[in-house]
């Protein structure tokens, strides 16, 4: 074997330490070759019969957290690039809250649902003091659920980006915020904590989303609010809380809301939501808001 | 003696070694996804993470809900570690029907698609082909459009990513270059 220079000159080396040598030079040299990396294949690989999930079984993951943003984008969009000054939909929906007033963590999950979906419009109306002030109220919950430091790090990537008005990176930070502090409600002990969020986040939303809808109402505009899917899902998950959960103040009155909102969601593709049901919807929601929060 | 602790160095160096090749690393597969996040940024859309990461051996497929929204392009990104080989990504709208696909090679997958419905899609990951075990990332992009009317419902996947519904030329979502 042709050894490199540097280990053919080691006299003093016995060949089965030589050829162990040789094994770590090779195996570090391969190691060193990303596994990722395409490698050229000599030969093509046979095609890769597509995943069939009625045939193969997935692993559901749990439900996503709602954003307001795609719809308040949807909207400017069927508007026609017409400007919508969001900023005073937020002014008239988004409720503050004190952490401190939260007595538990259910009742800090729901405030942190609300939070959430405020800061998203906030994002959106792109008004830094609205933002830094929903950044700070989701800290403020988001520690009450136990996040700590590292959790809660991206906050001042989402400040310094909104002071430098780079909006696409504070949507980004303020995502990967959201990310890591559900991180902790991922862990088994907080999993109806998250249920919880998803809940509040999604009602909050609507409300948003119904308001402007209310004040500007246009029946091709009202499809929207169509999400018969998710809230579907979200309704069983909540209807499915422990006992213990459920009795609790703020928290019982959400699965008869997220019931009554099913049917009212569940509409075609084509379909509008006429002016009557959004104006339910709206009061569905806020009702459920303001029970979550104690108002 | 001496030979017995070289011994005992290299095997030591080279089970290091394996290990370090086989572990999952979600924390890069975090970090990759937040490369093509950046990448997507550049062309206006709006990233951000899905809540949707984890590890996943060759051969597991995971499902998750997304919603969307009529008349906004969507991106949806996998980012991995180094120890995938091959991740693929199914997008199905919310009556079962396949929207898109990547299956494409590769330890990246990503699709590009106008929403032509207000709703969910039902979007499936699968880790075709990985070292032991990997991490993902999945990210989702959305950006808006200023003609929500336009007749490219679907503006189409990668190339070679699979796209039935669509008769417009792929774009170029390029999901594998963070």
């Amino acid at each position: 074997m042709n050894m490199p220079a540097v280990f053919s000159n080691h006299n003093v080396m016995q060949p089965s330490i030589r050829h162990l040598f040789s094994l770590v030079f090779f195996s570090a040299v391969a190691a060193s070759s990303p596994l990722g990396a395409q490698q050229p294949d000599p030969s093509p690989a046979p095609p890769k019969p597509a995943f069939d999930p009625s045939k193969a079984k997935a692993e559901v993951a749990r439900l996503p957290l709602p954003s307001p943003y795609d719809k308040l984008l949807a909207i400017e969009t069927a508007a026609r690039g017409r400007p919508i000054k969001w900023g005073k939909v937020y002014d008239v929906v988004a409720i503050d809250v004190d952490a401190n007033s939260c007595p538990d963590k259910p009742a800090a999950a729901l405030a942190l649902g609300v939070k959430i979906a405020d800061g998203l419009v906030a994002v959106k109306s792109q008004d830094i003091e609205k933002l830094n002030s929903c950044a700070t109220q989701i800290e403020n919950l988001a520690k009450k659920l136990g996040a700590g430091q590292e959790e809660l790090k991206r906050a001042r990537l989402v400040r310094e980006n909104a002071n430098k008005g780079k909006w696409l990176d504070v949507f980004l930070e303020l995502g990967f915020l959201q990310a890591d502090i559900m991180k902790i409600l991922n862990r088994p002990e907080n999993l109806d904590m998250r249920k919880l969020i998803i809940a509040t986040g999604w009602m909050q939303g609507a409300r948003h989303v119904t308001y402007y809808l209310k004040e500007n109402y246009n029946p091709e505009i009202s499809n929207v609010l169509r999400e018969p899917m998710l809230v579907g899902e979200l309704s069983k998950e909540i209807s499915g809380l422990p006992q213990e959960v459920r009795d609790n103040p703020r928290v019982k009155a959400l699965p008869e809301a997220l019931k009554n909102v099913l049917p009212l969601v569940s509409i075609g593709k084509d379909e509008s939501v006429s002016k009557e049901n959004v104006a339910k919807l709206k009061s569905l929601a806020d009702a459920a808001v303001n029970s979550a929060l104690d108002h | 003696m001496k030979s017995s602790f070289l011994k005992l160095a290299v095997c030591s160096v080279l089970a290091s070694a394996a290990c370090h090749s086989v572990l999952a690393d979600p924390a890069e597969a975090e970090d990759t996804a937040y490369r093509m996040a950046k990448k997507y940024m550049d062309k206006g859309f709006a990233m951000a993470p899905t809540d949707h990461s984890g590890v996943a051996g060759s051969g597991s497929a995971i499902e998750f809900l997304i919603p969307v929204n009529k008349g906004l392009d969507y991106t949806f990104l996998v980012g991995t570690d180094k120890a995938a080989r091959d991740v693929d990504i199914y997008v199905y709208d919310d009556v079962g029907g396949l929207i898109l696909d990547d299956r494409r090679p590769g330890r990246l997958a990503g699709v590009q698609f106008r929403s032509p419905y207000n709703g969910t899609a039902k979007v499936y990951m699968v880790m075709a082909n990985a070292v032991g075990l990997s991490g993902w990332y999945v990210l989702v992009g959305r950006r808006g459009t200023i003609r929500p009317d336009s007749t490219v419902p679907y503006s189409g996947g990668a190339p070679g990513a699979n796209s039935p519904a669509s008769s417009s030329p792929a774009t170029n979502p390029d999901p594998v270059g963070p």
